[in-house]
């Protein structure tokens, strides 16, 4: 690279010295057709617009001698003129004058021969009126061998005016021709190709950075096509407004382009927001440079456009530095691409301050420049592609990490917690063993219990039952001895009568001694006495049978089964059983006109047993030895049930009582009196029959309790 | 036939063990029975009884309680209690207020009764001859009082 520019340099050198010379004329040999003939020009900038060909034609002194290589009159708006002298030492009856610019807006050619007067050819930017039809001004010189020729160019462009003029055979610059198309022609195609690749990449990607791509590209590409005059040869082939302002235009556009690609392509509203923001800028400058070409003021539209680009490029610039930076590699991608296109960009204008040569590199360096921007753009495309999929790939691996720790925690989780189940699974069976074996325990307890009650109700019984007979049994035992006396005392009184009967004294003897006898034993009393006993014995005996029967219809106590029995009776077998106890209370019986129902009748009896028992300790609670303690039992049948409600006056319940009287163990009586279990198997009895039991109490005045079986167990 | 020395009085709610008693011991004593508290309370206002024996269940007023006027009334008459209700209680009541001499259950032995009956027969006599004797005493007492008086005044 330093070669080639010191190469330059030192061609720089030798082009001034030999501007020191007088405008010299060039020599047109078959050999030298083609070189730029730049330097041997001289060129004069009509700011009045007045000067006509005829009038310069010999005013050689206007005229200063280039000192480029390609003649550069800036922007302007005025009339230019180039002039030079050329002799025609060739083989050829004509020399071809290319202008290489197109975006020359009008040329007119003006030649005089060395003899005669001038032949002008003007040609504008269309190709109508051209002599040979390429977006290059060409002029075909008719100048006889050996002849000079003197030609004057008048020039005017609203771009840029640029000059870059050389004389060629008709061969050469068909050559030429051909060699330019053919490289646009792979210019433009590498374009396209970048253009639809992309765009079909967008279409099945919707990835938004290819769109912008392919915008900043394609405007690129008009550019560099209005440049090279193609736009102008083929499409826009009238000088219209569009044809004159399609650069200018597509540059803007292509500014505007750039800018989005950048912003999108590197993100520059997060990573470099100062950076950004001077890009909106340029966008801003950019449209408002467009504003301008179609107001009219085209020369400032096209110098914005320029300044715009200069600064854009600078700032695009930077900007890719600051991200590159940080290390991202779509950015270094993106440097290098841009990096090359500055760099050709330069080249192309160094050119012209005569920092590089004319040659085809440097005049075509902006499109290899750009063409090689886009397809590395389009490698940093695919590339961030790539990289997107390297980050999704490691983002999925880093997942994949995360869910194989997770679920390898799980495991562990899994683990520890199961172990934790077993060990609580262990403790709870053996909780639950525990709490079976308490459960029996009770069992055993409560069925203990039951036994128990039913022993103490047994012993209550037994001891009623004792109770009961024990006096029955007294007249009878009691009876026997007198009985006998008074027995033996009759048959005593029989043989006394039999020896008399069969003695000899008199009858009124006999009579005597007979009545004697009978006071003596007092006879009239023995007969009354004799009665007496025989009567108590008998009713000692049938109170016992009745106590036995009776105790035969209450004791039906480990019966199980549903019979059908009258309720009267049973309470009546209750009421005897405990007569001894009713003895000094009033007993009042209200036996209704009850049905035989089927029910427990050993079991409803130990109710009664227990309930009469408890009102007879209440009324003893209550009156003591003393009187008036009174046990009322009734009996009726209403709707579908069978009442049996037993009240008494004793010393009544409090309500805390009244609640609590069914629970197990619940008494009120001392410690060894009751078990507190009558009650509750009242209840449960009571609820085998499907029945119900309700407490009514007064404290102080008495209680009644109220059974009601239904009619119709089964 | 000797005339019977010992009085008894039998108290109970049962017609049958009046009858039975008195069956089985008129030969020997002379009998009296009552079917209430209340009769006997009147029997032992116009006769003289010895003994007596009484239940303790009966439903207008137990045999302690009637133990208890009789005390008030004669405390000399031997008191037996004859009760088949074995109850703590009425034992201990009948010990302590009714101050019976012995305690029998039904049904009886005609042996024990009998014995029973003469030995609070003998009681009796006892107490009686000791009032009696007391009573002797205090005369003499008086006599020797009035005696003395009337030597001191003489």
């Amino acid at each position: 690279m330093r070669h080639i520019y010191k190469l330059f340099l030192f061609t720089l050198l030798l082009t001034t010295a030999s501007l020191l010379q007088a405008q010299p004329v060039i020599r047109f040999t078959d050999s030298t057709a083609g070189s730029y003939i730049g330097t041997s020009v001289s060129m004069l900038q009509d700011s009045t617009n007045q000067l006509t060909a005829a009038g310069l034609q010999h005013a050689d002194h206007l005229f200063l001698p280039n000192k480029k290589e390609v003649p550069d009159f800036g922007v302007t708006a005025n009339n230019n003129w180039v002039r030079f002298r050329v002799v025609n030492l060739s083989q050829q009856d004509h020399i071809i004058l290319s202008l290489t610019y197109p975006p020359i807006d009008q040329v007119a050619c003006y030649m005089s021969l060395s003899g005669s007067g001038q032949a002008a050819q003007e040609s504008t930017m269309a190709a109508l009126n051209r002599d040979i039809t390429h977006q290059y001004p060409l002029f075909k010189l008719h100048v006889p061998k050996g002849d000079t020729a003197t030609c004057l160019l008048r020039l005017k462009s609203n771009k840029q005016l640029i000059v870059p003029m050389s004389l060629e055979t008709e061969q050469g610059i068909i050559r030429e021709l051909t060699l330019t198309d053919a490289f646009s022609g792979l210019y433009i195609g590498i374009m396209i190709v970048m253009i639809l690749y992309n765009l079909f990449i967008y279409f099945s990607v919707k990835d938004k950075q290819y769109l912008y791509y392919v915008n900043y590209i394609f405007w690129v590409a008009l550019v560099q096509a209005a440049l090279l005059g193609y736009i102008q040869r083929f499409l826009l082939t009238e000088d219209t407004w569009l044809s004159r302002n399609i650069f200018t235009l597509s540059g803007a556009l292509s500014g505007i382009g750039a800018v989005l690609f950048v912003k999108y392509f590197l993100n520059t509203k997060s990573y470099t927001p100062k950076s950004n923001f001077v890009l909106n800028v340029i966008i801003a400058a950019d449209l408002l440079a467009i504003l301008l070409l179609f107001t009219g003021y085209a020369l400032v539209s096209y110098q914005i456009v320029n300044i715009v680009a200069a600064l854009g490029a600078v700032t695009i610039f930077i900007t890719a530095i600051q991200i590159h930076k940080r290390n991202r590699k779509p950015a270094s991608f993106f440097l290098l691409a841009w990096n090359i296109f500055l760099f050709s960009v330069l080249v192309f204008v160094l050119k012209d301050f005569d920092v590089f040569p004319y040659n085809f590199f440097t005049v075509h360096s902006v499109q290899i420049g750009s063409a090689i921007e886009a397809i590395l753009l389009s490698f940093a495309l695919a590339d961030r592609i790539n990289i997107l999929k390297k980050e999704k790939d490691e983002s999925r691996q880093a997942a994949l990490q995360v869910a194989r720790e997770n679920s390898r925690i799980i495991k562990e989780q899994n683990v520890i917690l199961e172990s934790k189940v077993r060990t609580r699974t262990e403790e709870l069976l053996q909780k639950n063993e525990t709490i079976n074996n308490t459960l029996n325990d009770l069992k055993q307890t409560q069925s203990q219990l039951v036994e128990y009650e039913k022993m103490a109700s047994l012993g209550q019984l037994t001891a009623g039952i004792a109770h009961e007979i024990n006096n029955p049994i007294n007249f009878v035992a009691s009876n026997i001895a007198p009985l006998k006396r008074d027995v033996d005392v009759l048959l005593d009184f029989i043989n006394r009568l039999e020896t008399l009967n069969f003695s000899d004294i008199p009858e009124s003897d006999k009579r005597e001694e007979i009545n004697l006898f009978k006071e003596e034993q007092d006879f009239d009393y023995l007969k009354m006495e004799i009665g007496h006993l025989l009567k108590g014995i008998t009713e000692g005996a049938s109170r016992t049978a009745e106590i036995i029967k009776s105790l035969r219809i209450f004791s039906r106590l480990d019966e199980d089964d549903l019979k059908p029995a009258d309720l009267n009776e049973g309470l009546e077998s209750t009421v005897v059983i405990l007569n001894s106890s009713l003895v000094h209370l009033r007993v009042i019986k209200q036996y209704g006109n009850i049905p035989v129902i089927n029910c427990y009748p050993g079991k409803l009896n130990q109710i009664f047993l227990n309930i009469i028992s408890n009102a007879i300790y209440a009324i003893n609670e209550k009156f003591g030895t003393g009187p008036g303690g009174m046990v009322t039992l009734t009996t009726y049948k209403q709707e579908q049930y069978v009442y049996v409600v037993i009240e008494d006056n004793g010393t009544g319940m409090t309500e805390e009582t009244q609640k609590k009287i069914f629970e197990p163990f619940y008494t009120t009586k001392d410690v060894g009196q009751g078990t507190g279990l009558g009650m509750s198997i009242a209840f449960n009895i009571i609820l085998k029959h499907n029945g119900h039991i309700q407490v009514r109490s007064e404290i102080g005045k008495g209680s009644s309790f109220t059974i009601q079986i239904p009619d119709n167990l089964n | 036939m000797a005339t019977k020395e010992i009085s008894v009085l039998y108290v109970d709610d049962e017609e049958n063990n009046l009858v039975s008693f008195k069956a089985t011991f008129r030969l020997k004593y002379n009998v009296f029975t009552a079917i209430s508290g209340e009769k006997a309370l009147e029997i032992i206002a116009d006769n003289e009884i010895h003994v007596i024996i009484t239940d303790q269940r009966m439903p207008t007023m137990t045999g302690v309680e009637f133990l208890e006027k009789v005390i008030e009334k004669d405390g000399d008459i031997t008191r037996i209690l004859l009760t088949g209700f074995a109850d703590m209680s009425a034992v201990v009541d009948a010990i302590n207020k009714g101050k019976i001499f012995h305690y029998l259950t039904k049904p009886w032995v005609e042996e024990e009764l009998d014995l029973t009956i003469q030995k609070g027969y003998e009681i009796y006599q006892e107490k009686k001859k000791i009032t009696q004797m007391n009573d002797k005493l205090a005369l003499s007492n008086a006599q020797l009082e009035f005696l003395l008086r009337q030597k001191l005044l003489s």
